[in-house]
């Protein structure tokens, strides 16, 4: 071939099949780009669909298996450098159950199972869907199933018990989660390299659709390991599960010989005998009462007597409830019992008279919750720690992981032992965050361990920081390193010191500190190659700019890259962290609906997540939405924090805005006075919800006709609330308001200028308030009959809210209103009606607004009236009027004159 | 009476396996591959007359011809009831995946329109596509490679840089905002030193980065492409990201007197995943 010329599709087919290369190929492709484009797609050519889908990420290695549900590759996961078991589920395999909601149940089982990390359970990392194909990848487990046990060699039986034992406490974990496998058998249960079960393929099935295609697939050979409440289509819960483990244990332990359920029970050991009868019960009632419960039960039965085993009541009045093993030659073994220092029934009853010091920590609710909280995170611990240090031994990562978390559990206890309110408001949040899955994964960073010293510290100034001690917090990470660390550790501390750093400084609003020190901790991240250091970083160096100036366009171009990494490595916190700042951008920049996109794109359910949701849908104008979801926020804020936390009232104000919104004045007068009066309970209570909940009050008030009242709570307001606050300018239009309803135009256009002025500096000139002030403000000066002012305002305020919120928003009509009836006033009715017409429409879409709809159409009839003299149409438009008027109560007068109009033109 | 194919080519004593046995049979044995599509025995031959004549080399055994892939040209060639539906159902398989790399440009069945076109119907006195196929792959790869042309052309013709990079959008970041403290600091130092020593690169190294950069493409695709293990093609890479980083070392300690450590920093990039973006720029610049 000669150099200059051009691969043929031949040549190319040829060389893809292994074809001599000629001398020039090289130098012919690296001036060529359409024959390198043409040669490089093709060498994709085994690309079946399968690896379509995965794609940049895995490398198939070779296939594991192949069944009725579809294919299992076995693939190295290029971004994490790890083997995984990538599951091809084939559509048909849903059969009735259909792809859609198969793919939704899989996505949402998945996300449970993501977040259940147990030595016994084979770990979901990720699922996915592509053309109609659904991939599950999950860790591989090296070794065959429970079914080669019952084919071939099974451990000696006391080893078969403890291993099933092991895979219950497995699916009891899950079942904690709300997981039910609802498939247990031999095939489902792997046996790994050390001989413990690892449970697998949960929620694959289903008591419809897909066991009856497995069925189908001709697995009618095997024998049913379906409990009767499965067989009968009942309603499945966690005995389900049990049934079939019982199942499968009878199966090994009898070789498979066993086919029905009871059977072969009479040749095995006595006791374990006794305990599987229990768990192969008819009725599901009749079983063990938990996962747990089965696995004591078996693991009682085959321990001699005397026992290695103890329970756990010396960690106090039955709190950690689980079993921890007697200490082994094994550095991981007193893991489990690091906890029992920072957590026990003498520090319980000390932090449960610390709070009972605060208005927040009496609150039984929150209270109990904490309690709740520290002591499923200490059992997480003591059952999982050893587990974890033991199977990643290897991976120093891991073990620095678990350092932190204990020492991140200790701040936390060491804190509620003699808290402030700030901290209160802070705890639950910190303690949400808490959880040792994330050290599961850790031993992929890659980053050079550090002295555990240097790892404790660092992780104590970080819950410091999050509990807003940031002297504490900057004094730990200012100490110097306990040893003087070796060159190639040094990014890895200094990536760690300089978030820690940032973090202190973002919190204590020194955004350029923090900007600078988001920057070391990025250089560091890729210096070490850390993905979740970069990601960190780059999370932060958006929030300062959109903290400094609101710069969108840094942000954006910082999330950018936060969304390209995280789609190599996902990490679900980070995601969720990441997608509220692209919630903040796009608020920034105007552009709520995108926000909410964004928002309800991510699959969390946090209060983070769940907090940011009422105001966006407020702002977009879907008040029913914003009701619910405010009411939802509420209930899960007064579960998790109890009924007089501050957060609380930030929600009750949200609902009873929501509930303003949706013309329910009296019961948002309600929640209004309920979240006020959560502030004014509190000692230190936030500016801005306190001033806000006042607003909100007022506004209702004010809707409901208390204008007294309002008066006094928006002038609360205003005493309350820093001038900078984003809320003291919407308070002060509202003042404005209030003074044009008592008469006083003039007064309520100074307030209304003013609020303006404000608005634009708090909020950005084409910002909605801001147009809505205009609204404000043209009504003021169309009091005073300087109609061509008025105007002017109307239609600033009119473009402003189109820009900000878009055509179809419903507090558009409120401007176009004010417009029209300014051109009648000029006895412009023909440049009135569009206005007048368009302001109708938008504002029907809104539930209860009768009030606003019965004058704007009876403006619209007068409009019609004047301008062609259509009077059966503007008759048409005063009759829908009178309907609105009448159903609005609270408009007597121009209901009358409405009525008086009608009268005057009969048909 | 058929034509036998030695006879046919008398002439051509290189070809030293027509005179083996069973030569005929298998011919036979081809054109019963395919009964309904009525293909004679003497139009097979004409057509591997045809197409030894046209091979260079000359073909070393009927096999390499792949004579029942060659019926199934014949009869589309002369168009038979059945032939197109027999060429789609025996090559086109691997179209899918091809349309899959193409999405938002075209559909599958788009693609496999214009795959039948281009095979098919003859442009201006030239054949048909179809009539080019010599047998040295399958027919299935080698359509597959003429749908990936056809992909390509759309890509091209459609103003786009090719399905790889909107497939890849992480690999090629439109901006880089761990660069602009980077840029502040060394303004054009830093592209300025990489465009020179990625030219310095051979053209091989530089076909290296560009396919797993640029186009993404993983280990095995490129062992595909250079006929190497792909354990060689870990190799070489390793090796050609170790000289472009001890170039671009050099390269910036001389040009902006840069201390080791700093420079280091900057080299700590281009060793991490995300300074693909900026290798990929370099290549683009390059070529
Ligand atoms: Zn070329």
């Amino acid at each position: 071939m000669d150099t200059s010329e051009c691969l043929t599709d031949q040549q190319v087919a040829q060389l893809l099949e292994g074809g001599e290369r000629p001398a020039h190929l090289d130098a012919h492709l690296d001036r060529c780009e359409a024959c390198f484009a043409l040669l490089a797609e093709a060498a994709r050519e085994d690309a079946c669909a399968v690896e379509d889908l995965v794609a940049g990420r895995y490398r198939l290695l070779d296939t594991l298996g192949q069944g009725g549900m579809g294919r299992v590759l076995r693939a190295h996961d290029t971004v994490l450098d790890r083997e995984v078991a990538l599951k091809i589920l084939r559509s048909e395999a849903f059969g009735a159950e259909g792809l859609e909601n198969a793919r939704a149940r899989l996505r949402e089982e998945a996300r449970c199972m993501a977040g259940i990390s147990h030595p016994n359970i084979v770990h979901v990392y990720d699922v996915g869907e592509t053309d109609g194909t659904v991939y599950i990848a999950m860790e591989y487990v090296r070794g065959a199933s429970v079914q080669s046990w019952i084919d071939g060699d099974a451990p000696e039986p006391t080893a078969v018990v403890l291993a099933f034992a092991g895979a219950a406490r497995g699916l009891a974990a899950a079942h904690a989660h709300a997981v039910i496998h609802r498939d247990v058998k031999p095939s489902n249960m792997l046996v790994d390299d050390t001989g413990s079960i690892r449970v697998s393929d949960f929620g694959l099935a289903r008591s419809s659709g897909a066991s009856d295609q497995e069925r189908g697939f001709g697995r009618s050979g095997t024998p049913g390991f379906m409990a009767p409440e499965q067989t009968a289509g009942d309603a499945l819960c966690e005995a389900t599960d049990q049934y079939g483990l019982a199942r499968s244990l009878v199966a090994v332990l009898t070789r498979g010989r066993s086919t029905g359920a009871a059977e072969g029970l009479d040749h095995l050991d006595r006791r374990v005998a006794g305990v599987l009868r229990i768990a192969l019960a008819g009725d599901p009632r009749a079983r063990h009462v938990s996962m747990t419960a089965f696995a004591e039960a078996l693991e009682r039965a085959v321990r001699p007597r005397r026992g290695r085993w103890v329970a756990a009541g010396l960690l106090g009045a039955g709190l950690l409830g689980a079993l921890v093993s007697a200490p082994e030659p094994d550095p991981c073994a007193t893991m489990g019992s690091a906890i029992d220092e920072h957590w026990n029934e003498a520090v319980a009853r000390s932090i449960r008279g610390a709070l009972s010091q605060h208005t927040i920590g009496r609150d039984p609710t929150f209270a109990a919750s904490v309690e709740r909280t520290l002591n499923t995170h200490a059992r997480d611990w003591t059952e999982y720690a050893p587990a974890l240090c033991r199977k990643h031994a290897q991976h120093p990562a891991v073990t620095r992981c678990l350092h932190e978390k204990l020492a991140a559990y200790a701040v936390v206890v060491e804190t509620l032992s003699a808290p402030t309110d700030a901290d209160l408001q802070a705890v639950p949040r910190t303690l949400s965050t808490w959880s040792l899955h994330a050290c599961r994964d850790r031993a992929d960073d890659g980053a050079p361990p550090l002295p555990r010293a240097d790892v404790e510290r660092l992780a104590r100034a970080e819950v410091l920081t999050d509990l807003g001690r940031l002297d504490a917090a900057t004094a730990l990470l200012d100490a110097p390193s306990s040893i003087d660390l070796a060159p190639s550790v040094r990014p890895a501390y200094g990536l760690r010191l300089a978030l820690g750093k940032a973090t202190i400084a973002a919190a204590d609003d020194r955004v350029d500190d923090a900007r600078g020190f988001f920057f070391a901790a990025l250089l560091d991240a890729l210096r070490i190659g850390s993905v979740a250091g970069q990601v960190d970083a780059r999370i932060g160096l958006a929030s300062m700019a959109l903290r400094s100036g609101g710069d969108t366009h840094s942000a954006r171009a910082e999330l950018d890259q936060v969304t390209a990494l995280l789609e190599r490595v996902p990490d679900e916190q980070r995601n969720e962290e990441a997608a509220l700042a692209w919630v903040d951008v796009h608020e920034l920049d105007n552009d709520p609906q995108r926000a909410l996109d964004t928002l309800d794109a991510t699959a969390s359910n946090s209060l983070a997540h769940r907090a940011a949701r009422p105001g966006l849908l407020l702002v977009l104008g879907r008040y029913s939405e914003a009701v619910v979801a405010a009411q939802g926020l509420t209930d899960a804020l007064e579960a998790e924090l109890g009924p007089r936390h501050p957060r609380v009232g930030d929600a009750k104000a949200q609902w009873a805005a929501a509930l303003t919104h949706s013309g329910r004045f009296d019961e948002a007068v309600r929640i209004a006075r309920e979240a006020v009066a959560i502030y004014d309970a509190a000692s230190e209570s936030p500016l801005h919800g306190s001033g806000w909940s006042l607003d909100v009050l007022g506004m209702a008030l004010w809707r409901r006709g208390d204008d007294d009242e309002a008066k006094e709570a928006f002038e609360r307001a205003l005493s309350i609330l820093p001038k900078r606050d984003p809320s003291y300018g919407i308070v002060l239009d509202n003042l404005g308001t209030l003074r044009l309803r008592a008469g006083d135009a003039s007064g309520a256009e100074q307030a209304h200028r003013a609020a303006v002025e404000t608005l634009r500096a708090t909020h950005g000139e084409d910002h909605h308030e801001v147009g809505l002030a205009h609204a404000n403000l043209g009504e003021a000066l169309y009091q005073q009959g300087r109609f061509d002012e008025a105007e002017r305002a109307f239609v600033d305020g009119h473009r402003m809210l189109e820009r900000a919120l878009g055509p179809e928003h419903p507090d558009n009509a409120s401007l176009l209103f004010g417009i029209g009836k300014c051109r009648m006033k000029r006895e412009r009715f023909d440049d009135a009606l569009a206005p007048l017409h368009r302001a109708t429409v938008l504002r029907e879409a809104v539930p209860d607004a009768h009030d606003f709809l019965g004058i704007v159409r009876y403006a619209e009839a007068i409009a019609v009236e004047r301008a062609t003299g259509d009077i059966p149409r503007a008759r048409a438009l005063v009759r829908a009027a009178v309907a609105d008027l009448e159903a609005a109560h609270r408009l007597p007068d121009d209901l009358a004159r409405a009525r008086a109009w009608l009268e005057a033109h009969p048909p | 009476m058929n034509t036998s194919l030695r006879t046919a080519l008398a002439h051509r004593e290189d070809l030293a396996w027509l005179d083996a046995q069973g030569v005929e049979r298998q011919l036979d044995q081809a054109v019963t591959r395919w009964p309904s599509l009525g293909v004679s025995h003497d139009a097979l031959v004409r057509r591997l007359v045809d197409v030894i004549e046209r091979c260079t080399p000359a073909p070393e055994s009927l096999e390499a011809l792949r004579p029942a892939e060659q019926v199934l040209v014949v009869a589309c060639l002369q168009e038979r009831p059945g032939a197109i539906e027999a060429l789609e159902a025996t090559a086109f398989g691997g179209l899918r995946a091809v349309a899959r790399r193409f999405k938002g440009l075209m559909t599958e069945a788009e693609l496999t329109q214009r795959v039948r076109t281009k095979l098919l119907v003859p442009r201006e006195r030239t054949e048909p596509q179809l009539a080019t196929f010599m047998g040295a792959t399958s027919l299935a790869r080698w359509v597959r490679v003429v749908a990936v042309r056809v992909g390509l052309d759309a890509a091209r013709a459609d103003g786009r840089r090719g399905a790889r990079e909107r497939a890849l959008p992480s690999a090629l970041p439109q901006r880089d905002p761990e660069f602009y403290w980077m840029r502040q600091l060394y303004t054009d130092d830093f592209e300025r030193v990489l465009g020179a020593c990625l030219d310095a690169l051979s053209s091989r190294d530089r076909n290296l980065l560009r396919a797993q950069v640029t186009h993404g493409m993983t280990l095995d695709d490129m062992a595909r492409m250079w006929g190497v293990h792909r354990a060689t093609i870990a190799r070489w890479l390793r090796a050609t990201r170790l000289e472009l980083v001890a170039a671009v070392r050099t390269g910036l300690r001389a040009e902006t007197g840069l201390s080791e450590s700093e420079v280091d920093s900057v080299i700590a990039l281009i060793h991490s995943a995300v300074s693909e973006g900026v290798i990929a720029r370099g290549l683009a610049k390059t070529s």
